[in-house]
C-alpha cells in the first residue's frame, strides 16, 4: 500500500518536531553539512545555487508557479511576448539594486539555450521577454535553478540575490557561505552554511544518505528525514522491439527492489511521475505476470541484451542484476554493465519541480518525444494523464521505482522540513540551530 | 461548568457582536458536492441511457464514513444523468471511480471500459479545512480575524468597533458593520530595511493616534481623519506589560529579540520579571532560573488574575515553529512555576502573545497549520467553580 500525500507530510513533521527547543527560532550559529554527490561549479550545482541566487518565478508546494524575484507577469494571446515587473528594493550581494537590466545577462544566457530567437528588453524593473515563437513553458523554464539571475565577481564567486552570500569556494570540495543581511525575504537564522562535497560520510548537522549506504550507521540521536519520492529509477531504450519490451514490463518483480534493496525507502514505480504528485499514477499500476511475458518472447528468438548501468553507483547496479534475473526468469538474456553503449540504460532521473506539467515536458524532452508532451494544463489532469499514457505506450522508457532524498539531521537543527517545502530545491533561510 | 458572570463582563461584551456573527449557520461544502460535476464528466464519455457496473476505493485519509456518502451521492447523480448500475456489467461498461490525492489536493478519478482502451474523467476538489474544536476550560479564546496574510499584531479601538491590524508591511484599518470587519483603510510601513524572519512587531493605540514598533523601524500613526503613518530607522521603547511598568523594551534590529537596559541579555518575552532566553532558559534578572519551567516556550507574558488577587503567567510550549502549540496558565511564586489550567491546544504556533488592552485578555496570534491562515484572537481567563 503507497503512503499517502498526507502521510509523507506527517511523516516528516513529526520526524523534524521531535526535537526539544524553544518554539521561537534562534539566529546565529554555523551549519555544516556533507554532500555525496559532487559539485565543480556553484553555477551547476542545483543544490546550492538556490541558496545564493534566485529565479523571476518558483513553483511552490501545490505546483503552482508564484512571485519570486518577479512580482507580477502577463502574457499575449500567442504566448509570444511576456512582460514581468520586478520586485523592488532587492540587492545583490555586492549592493547593486536589481534591476531589469541587471537581470538580462543571466537571463539572456539561460534562455538562448531553449529559445535561440528570444529577445529580451529592459525598462525599469519591467522586463519584457519576447520571441517569434510561442514560448508556453516560459514560467516553468524561469523557474529552474539554471535560470537564475546571477553574475561573478572578479574572483570568480557568484554574485546573486538570495538569502546566502559566498564567501570562500573550493571546487568539488568546499563552500562556505554567509547570512546576507540585506535579504529582501529577511536575513537568514543562520549565520554560515559550510558545504562539504564529494563523499558520503555521517559527518556534520546534516549529511545525505545515498542508497547505496542505507545501511550505513548513523550518529547517535541522528534522525532520518525522507522527502516524498522525487527521483524516478528507469530502463530507457530506443531500439527495442515493442512485444520485447513489453515482456520486460510484464517479467519485472519491481516490490523486491523497492522493498529490499531499497530497504523499504522506495516505492514501485508504474508512471512517470509520483502518485503524490499526480494523484493518477495508480492507474498504470500492473502486477508481474511471468506467464505472459514467456508468451511474448518466444516468438522473437531474441539475442542477448546489453542493459548499461551507471558507472559509479552501486544501488543501480543491484537494480540492474535484478532486473536481469527477472528477465532471464521470462527468457531474455539481459547482461548488465558499466560500459556505455548498451541496447537498455538504467537511468535515475530526478524531478526538479511540483509542476506535473513541466515535469512531463522534461521526460518528452530526454526521450525525444517532445511531440507527445505538447497542451498540458495543469488545471486539467485529463492533459497530463493522456501525455503520460502515449509516452509510456511508445515504449521507449519503462519505470522501475521512485526514490526519495533521505538525510541524516543531527539533534540541534530545526525547521529542517522547511528546507523541502518549496518544490525540491534546498532552502536553508529558515533553518536554524541550537549553539 | 460555571463561567463567572466577570468573565463574561471583561471578556465577552465587545466581542458580542462577533459572537452573533459567527453564530449564523453556513453550510460546509463536503466532497458529496463533488458528486454532480464528477458524473457530469463520466456521462459525456459514455453513450445515451448505458448500464455500467460501478467499483470504487479510497486511496486517500478521507473517512471511510465521507467516502460512503460520496459513493451513494456519485450513484444518485450518474442514474439523474440516465446511467443506469448494475451490480455487473460488459468489460466495457466498467466504471471505477477512485478518490485519489496528488500536490494540490484531492484528484476524483473515474475509468470507464477496459485497462486497454480506458476512458479517463479526473476532477480536482478541495476541501474546505475542517473547523476546529474550541476549548472550552479556564482558558477562552475568541478569534477576532484570520486573513492568509502575515499579522503581527492588533489593537481592538472604539469599544470593539474598530479594529488595527499589523502586517509585515502595512497596518489596516477595519471597522465593524453587521457583525463583519470592512476594511476602512490601509496605510503602508516605509520599513528602514527588511524585517526578518520571524516577523515580529508590537501595535499600541488609543482612539485617534497608535503606535507601531519594529526591528529596526519605528512608526507613529493616527487613525483620524484617515489612515496615515510615518516611520524612523529607530528601536524606541515601550512598556510590555502593565503588571511591569518599570520595563521598557525595544526591539533589536535584524533580530526577533527585544532586549531592555534592565538586564544584560536579550530575551525573546517577559513576564512576572522573568525573561525567556534564545535557548529555552526562562531566567530573572539575577539569572536565577525559573523551576519547573523547562517545557514553556519562546513566548510568555504577565495576565491579572480574574479569580483572586495579583497576576499570572501565560506561557507557550516548548517545540518546534512549525509544530501545534499550545497555552497554559502558571502562577509564579518562590522562584517555581505552579501550572494552574490545563494547556489550550491551538491549531498551529503561536506567533505571539502580547498583553490586550485589558489586564486579564491576552493577544494571541497563531498560523493555522490546516488552513495555513494567520488568526489573531483574544484570550481570556474564567475561573471554574
Amino acid at each position: 500500500m503507497r503512503l499517502p500525500v498526507w502521510v509523507w507530510l506527517a511523516l516528516s513533521s513529526f520526524l523534524v518536531s521531535a526535537a526539544e527547543g524553544a518554539t521561537r527560532p534562534r539566529y546565529g550559529g554555523t551549519l555544516t553539512m556533507q554532500l555525496s554527490s559532487p559539485c565543480a561549479e556553484v553555477s551547476a550545482c542545483d543544490t546550492l545555487l538556490p541558496l545564493v541566487a534566485e529565479t523571476l518565478v518558483r513553483i511552490n508546494q501545490q505546483g503552482e508557479f508564484a512571485p519570486s524575484l518577479a512580482v507580477a507577469w502577463q502574457h499575449d494571446a500567442d504566448r509570444k511576448r511576456w512582460r514581468f515587473s520586478l520586485r523592488p528594493k532587492v540587492v545583490f550581494h555586492d549592493g547593486e539594486e536589481l534591476n531589469a537590466a541587471a537581470a538580462v545577462p543571466a537571463l539572456n544566457t539561460s534562455l538562448k539555450k531553449i529559445h535561440p530567437d528570444v529577445a529580451l528588453t529592459a525598462g525599469g524593473q519591467t522586463l519584457v521577454i519576447q520571441s517569434p515563437s510561442p514560448m508556453p513553458d516560459l514560467l516553468a523554464e524561469l523557474s529552474r535553478p539554471r535560470s537564475a539571475i546571477f553574475r561573478t565577481d572578479a574572483k570568480g564567486l557568484l554574485i546573486g540575490t538570495g538569502p546566502f552570500r559566498v564567501t570562500a569556494w573550493e571546487p568539488s570540495r568546499r563552500i562556505t557561505l554567509a547570512a546576507f543581511d540585506e535579504y529582501w525575504a529577511g536575513r537568514p537564522f543562520l549565520d554560515s552554511v559550510i558545504g562539504n562535497f564529494g563523499a558520503a560520510r555521517a559527518l556534520g548537522d546534516v549529511f545525505d544518505i545515498p542508497f547505496s549506504e542505507l545501511r550505513r550507521i548513523v550518529p547517535e540521536r541522528t534522525r532520518i528525514w525522507s522527502s516524498p519520492p522525487r527521483e524516478l529509477i528507469a530502463l530507457v531504450a530506443d531500439r527495442v522491439a515493442p512485444e520485447m519490451w513489453q515482456a520486460l514490463a510484464l517479467a519485472i518483480d519491481r516490490a523486491p527492489i523497492a522493498n529490499v534493496l531499497a530497504q523499504k525507502r522506495a516505492e514501485a514505480a508504474y508512471g512517470l511521475l509520483p502518485q503524490w504528485l499526480t494523484g493518477y499514477e495508480f492507474l498504470f499500476a500492473a502486477p508481474p505476470d511471468l506467464a505472459r511475458a514467456k508468451q511474448l518472447v518466444v516468438p522473437l528468438h531474441s539475442t542477448p541484451l546489453a542493459l548499461g548501468y551507471p558507472a559509479d553507483d552501486a544501488f543501480a547496479r543491484s537494480v540492474a542484476e535484478r532486473i536481469a534475473v527477472n528477465a532471464r526468469d521470462a527468457g531474455i538474456v539481459l547482461q548488465p554493465t558499466r560500459n556505455p553503449g548498451a541496447n537498455i540504460r538504467l537511468i535515475r532521473w530526478p524531478l526538479e519541480s511540483t509542476d506535473a506539467a513541466s515535469e512531463l515536458v522534461r521526460f518528452a524532452e530526454m526521450l525525444g518525444l517532445p511531440e507527445h508532451a505538447t497542451n498540458l494544463d495543469s488545471a486539467r489532469p485529463e492533459t497530463i494523464y493522456q501525455a503520460e499514457r502515449a509516452l509510456l505506450e511508445a515504449h521507449r522508457i519503462l519505470p522501475i521505482a521512485y526514490l526519495p532524498d533521505i538525510y541524516g539531521i543531527a539533534p540541534r537543527v530545526h525547521n529542517w522540513a522547511e528546507a523541502h517545502k518549496n518544490g525540491f530545491t534546498l532552502h536553508l533561510d529558515n533553518v536554524w540551530v541550537d549553539p | 461548568m460555571m463561567i463567572r458572570a466577570a468573565f463574561a463582563l471583561s471578556f465577552g461584551m465587545a466581542m458580542v457582536p462577533l459572537l452573533l456573527s459567527q453564530a449564523t449557520p453556513v453550510s460546509t461544502p463536503t466532497i458529496s458536492d463533488a458528486a454532480a460535476p464528477l458524473a457530469g464528466r463520466i456521462s459525456s464519455l459514455l453513450p445515451r441511457h448505458p448500464t455500467v457496473s460501478l467499483e470504487f476505493q479510497n486511496l486517500t485519509a478521507l473517512s471511510a464514513t465521507e467516502a460512503a456518502s460520496f459513493r451513494i451521492a456519485l450513484e444518485q447523480e450518474l442514474q439523474k444523468s440516465g446511467i443506469e448500475i448494475a451490480a455487473t456489467a460488459q468489460p466495457d461498461s466498467r466504471l471505477r471511480v477512485t478518490i485519489s490525492e496528488n500536490a494540490r489536493g484531492l484528484l476524483l478519478v473515474a475509468v470507464i471500459g477496459t485497462e486497454e482502451h480506458p476512458q479517463v474523467a479526473m476532477l480536482p476538489w478541495n476541501l474546505p479545512p475542517a473547523v476546529e474544536l474550541k476549548p472550552r476550560l479556564k482558558l477562552a479564546m475568541q478569534l477576532i480575524r484570520e486573513q492568509p496574510e502575515a499579522i503581527l499584531d492588533f489593537s481592538l479601538l472604539n469599544s470593539g468597533s474598530s479594529l488595527l491590524v499589523l502586517g509585515t508591511n502595512k497596518v489596516s484599518n477595519f471597522r465593524l458593520a453587521n457583525g463583519q470587519w470592512i476594511l476602512a483603510g490601509i496605510a503602508n510601513l516605509p520599513l528602514a530595511r527588511p524585517i526578518p524572519r520571524d516577523p515580529r512587531g508590537r501595535i499600541e493605540s488609543d482612539s485617534v493616534v497608535f503606535h507601531v514598533y519594529l526591528p529596526g523601524t519605528t512608526c507613529n500613526g493616527a487613525v483620524q481623519p484617515e489612515l496615515r503613518i510615518a516611520c524612523a530607522p529607530a528601536n524606541d521603547t515601550w512598556v510590555v506589560n502593565a503588571r511591569d511598568p518599570a520595563l521598557a523594551v525595544r526591539w533589536v534590529t535584524g533580530r526577533n529579540l527585544l532586549e531592555s537596559t534592565s538586564t544584560k541579555e536579550p530575551f525573546y518575552s517577559s513576564a512576572a520579571g522573568w525573561f525567556a532566553r534564545p535557548g529555552g532558559r526562562v531566567d530573572d534578572l539575577a539569572g536565577d532560573v525559573l523551576r519547573n519551567a523547562d517545557a514553556w516556550g519562546s513566548d510568555m507574558m504577565s495576565i491579572e488574575n480574574p479569580c483572586g488577587a495579583g497576576w499570572l503567567a501565560l506561557a507557550t510550549q516548548a517545540g518546534d515553529v512549525g509544530a501545534r502549540d499550545q497555552i497554559q496558565v502558571f502562577e509564579i511564586a518562590g522562584g517555581q512555576a505552579t501550572a494552574q489550567s490545563e494547556p489550550m491546544p491551538l491549531a498551529g504556533p503561536v506567533l505571539a502573545l502580547w498583553p490586550a488592552e485589558a489586564p486579564a485578555q491576552a493577544t494571541v496570534l497563531v498560523r493555522n497549520l490546516k488552513t495555513g491562515n494567520y488568526e489573531a484572537s483574544r484570550l481570556g481567563l474564567a475561573c471554574a467553580q
